[in-house]
């Protein structure tokens, strides 16, 4: 047997036994990218999760990304076609990417300043002194005049 | 009927607005006869609103189509309780609904207090007033359900139109938990008015003390309440109507009812700490504004149509007008906030970092970063056209991924802070408070990853559960054997007494029970299995445990709409479980909508839930999709042990209890004569 033939003979092999994960691989990837996309019928939903028969926009979108990952084009290839043709709305989620970083990192970064804070609002409490020992607070116009009545007739009477 | 209808709108909004100007004049002039004479208006402004969805109803129900929304919304063969729904089943008679809760919520608020805080219910009949005179506008004015179709001839005059047949009710609605769902979620949202008011009136007033805050605590807690059931109900309704799997899809309305949920929770905390130190009071007027700005902007997000979204109403004119009335609400209440800073004054010191009163403060934060996150998620699409001119999607997987990790941190909270102290909390009591929760977590958690579990969020769900359920058994095994040395009675009686006695720190457990449940619940998501096949006559389906056989298929006639349903044998592990018969419905009325019906077989470990999808393209035979969705059942049941809990926290004091805290307080005492007001 020829180096050429055994080798062609081995890597059939190999194709033969991991085809059917191949074929387990590629469902996965379609879960992903189907994941990863919004159907535009206006439900909003992930095109896994749209369940309008015949949808007008999931059902070709699925078909897509099965006859794509056939063709050997990776998720992110896909994704990155699909938003080249219809706009960064076909994502499910905003990219890592640019101004679309800031959805993602607006709330964490919010959350850790927010604990930074508190942790300083805290330990700032533990030290300033209570409003028991502190000047009572001004009195309003409305109420003023009559507080100085009041004491007016107290200090005649007494 | 439709003018009177008409004019019982008309009436509540000119009633509203004298209330309005009375009060505000009967304050400035101390004149209580003119505070009295706008809060009877107030009470008139809610007969007549009450008039109002009353004849609304008599249309609905008579089928009177030349009213434009009994047209829109019903048709002849709608059953009955269907019909009455159909008043929230449009944009226009869903604002009537608003403004019916918005007085009713006002007239019992005032009616509640007519003898009491005196010199506060002026303000608060104003702002309650005020805000019930905005939404009536926008019902007469922009979105009347009293509006009669008209036809424009070829000559150009209009004449009436009387249409043979209503469009119908949207099929999706047509669904026992919808007849309920939007009028509790309505009080939900509507509720926060109250509090509100009294916190607007406790600032104009500078009446910043205890009163207002103990006051408005069950009108609180009841909205906080209802808002929860109406999301519940809501999700419940997703789940079995709409068909795809879930009961929680991140839908910008959804998350717009969830903010104010979110923020009124860190309140009903945060006021605690009011109640008991006299601390946090500029933060827990803002909370309450914010809430209460919440819910309006809850409404102009389902009525604005600046986002997309299946639960919201065709787009309305009524988006700038909402937003005006928030921007003008937030500079009033931020105004009187930064006017009354010097009465709002901590009136103790932290005692300590590590103490109850600072595990408060980090659940309020995460409380408001919840509601941020979800917020900025919500807006960002309206902030990315803005900024960029780019039109994106900001779906599950942003929330799914931004919410979880702080949803968890929050749970543990739940755990945390009940195991610290008031004032402080030495590190031996915490040493002791925390052994047995750890314990019993770590467990939890090497046991779980024994058996086989390797998603890191579902592990470290079921661990924080397990901590916060053993820091709550401890805190009642703690009480309950004190209670029981003490008093001699035995530990179950000793249970009842001491959540008795103590109703809102053991009530208050008792939801965080169910926030548990609903988060195993929840956690059982990262589990779901789903499979679509086509299935002709005698062929299964397998998932999981389960198969499904294709036994039959039927069609049929209904007035309302046309059926198709199959009959298919439901095996678990080769036994016969049930005979499933999911359905497929065709409306014959409006857009004649499809909707499928779901098949469901739920047990507390997990759901069968069936779709027939329909016949497949081919003519091969039927498509049908299912799901195992684990746990589901735990979401229902923790929102039921959620509602028990509120129950107990809103239990009445004892009398005794009650005027012995009204008169620890100072406050006026409460008159029993109408004759004893001047």
């Amino acid at each position: 047997m020829s180096p050429r033939l055994r080798t062609a003979l081995l890597l059939g092999a190999l194709v033969w036994i991991v085809s059917p994960l191949r074929g387990d691989e590629r469902e996965k990837e379609y879960r992903e990218a189907a994941s990863k996309m919004a159907c535009q019928c206006g439900c909003r939903e992930q095109l896994t999760v749209c369940g309008m028969q015949n949808c007008h926009s999931a059902t070709p979108m699925r078909a897509e990304i099965r006859a794509q990952l056939a063709q050997g084009k990776s998720v992110d290839e896909i994704l990155a076609g699909f938003v080249a043709r219809m706009g960064k709305q076909v994502l499910a989620a905003p990219t890592f990417k640019g101004f679309d970083l800031a959805a993602w990192i607006a709330p964490f970064a919010l959350l850790i300043a927010g604990l930074i804070v508190v942790s300083w609002i805290a330990v700032r409490m533990t030290r300033q002194p209570s409003a028991a020992g502190a000047p009572a607070p001004p009195v309003s116009a409305a109420v003023d005049p009559r507080v100085e009545a009041e004491l007016r007739d107290f200090e005649e009477e007494s | 009927m439709s003018e009177f209808g008409n004019f019982c709108l008309l009436l509540a909004f000119c009633l509203a607005l004298y209330g309005l100007f009375a009060s505000l004049i009967g304050a400035a002039a101390r004149q209580h006869r003119i505070v009295r004479s706008a809060e009877r208006a107030a009470l008139g402004a809610g007969v007549s609103i009450a008039l109002a969805v009353g004849s609304l109803i008599y249309l609905l129900l008579t089928s009177d189509f030349s009213v434009a929304h009994v047209a829109s919304t019903t048709n002849r063969d709608l059953p009955a309780y269907y019909k009455i729904a159909a008043l929230w089943g449009g944009h226009d008679g869903s604002m009537v609904l608003w403004c019916f809760v918005t007085a009713l919520f006002s007239c019992i608020a005032i009616y509640q207090n007519r003898y009491r805080y005196r010199d506060m219910m002026p303000y608060v009949v104003a702002v309650l007033m005020a805000n019930l005179a905005f939404f009536l506008c926008l019902n007469l004015f922009f979105a009347n359900p009293f509006n009669q179709l008209v036809q424009v001839n070829a000559d150009g005059t209009m004449e009436k139109f009387l249409p043979r047949d209503g469009r119908g009710l949207n099929p999706s609605l047509q669904y026992w938990a919808m007849v309920i769902h939007p009028p509790i979620l309505y009080h939900g949202f509507i509720g926060f008015v109250v509090p509100f008011a009294f916190a607007i009136a406790a600032l104009v007033t500078r009446q910043l003390g205890d009163a207002w805050i103990r006051t408005i605590r069950r009108w609180t807690l009841v909205p906080w309440l209802l808002l929860g059931v109406g999301l519940i109900l809501g999700g419940k309704w997703a789940y079995v109507e709409l068909g795809w799997g879930g009961y929680w899809g991140w839908d910008p309305v959804e998350n717009s009812s969830l903010m104010p949920w979110l923020t009124a929770t860190a309140f009903l905390h945060s006021v605690i700490v009011q109640e008991r130190k006299g601390m946090l009071k500029v933060w827990n007027v803002l909370l309450i504004t914010i809430t209460f700005l919440l819910g309006i902007f809850g409404t102009f997000i389902t009525r604005s149509g600046i986002v997309g979204s299946v639960h919201a109403f065709a787009e309305s004119s009524l988006g700038p007008f909402l937003v005006g009335y928030m921007s003008v609400m937030l500079c009033i209440s931020l105004y009187l906030i930064l006017d009354r800073l010097p009465y709002l004054k901590s009136e103790h010191k932290l005692d300590s970092v590590v103490s109850r009163e600072s595990a408060f403060l980090f659940n309020n934060l995460v409380l408001l970063i919840a509601c941020f996150s979800i917020f900025w998620g919500v807006m960002f699409p309206v902030f990315s056209e803005w900024v960029r001119g780019t039109k994106m999607t900001v779906g599950p997987p942003f929330f799914n991924n931004v919410n979880i990790p702080i949803g968890l941190f929050l749970l543990f909270l739940t755990g945390v802070g009940p195991l610290f102290a008031w004032r402080k909390t030495s590190l031996e009591s915490l040493k002791k408070a925390f052994v047995w929760p750890v314990a019993f977590s770590l467990v939890a958690a090497v046991a779980l990853v024994a058996a086989g579990m390797r998603s890191f969020y579902a592990v470290m769900s079921f661990t924080l559960c397990v901590f916060v359920v053993a820091t709550i058994v401890q805190e009642f095994y703690k009480g309950a054997s004190v209670r029981s040395r003490n008093t001699g009675e035995g530990m179950g009686a000793a249970l009842v007494n001491l959540t008795l006695r103590n109703k809102r720190r053991y009530g208050g457990y008792i939801v965080h029970f169910g926030v548990v449940v609903i988060f195993v619940g929840l956690t059982g998501n990262a589990f779901n299995q789903e499979a679509m096949q086509t299935l002709q006559r005698g062929q299964s389906l397998e998932l999981g445990r389960y198969s499904l056989k294709l036994m039959d298929y039927a069609e049929g006639d209904d007035p309302n709409y046309a059926w198709a349903r199959l009959t298919l044998e439901a095996y678990q592990d080769g036994k016969l479980l049930k005979v499933m018969r999911p359905e497929k419905r065709a409306y014959k009325f409006g857009d004649q909508q499809t909707t499928t019906e779901v098949e469901l077989h739920s047990t507390p470990r997990e759901d069968l839930y069936v779709i027939y999808v329909g016949p497949a393209n081919d003519g091969s035979g039927h498509e049908v999709k299912v799901f195992v969705n684990p746990l589901v059942f735990w979401v229902w049941a923790g929102t039921i042990v959620l509602i028990l809990g509120t129950f107990v926290t809103l239990l009445p004091d004892r009398k005794g209890a009650f005027a012995t805290q009204q008169a620890t307080l100072g406050e006026a005492p409460v008159l029993d004569e109408p004759a004893q007001i001047k």
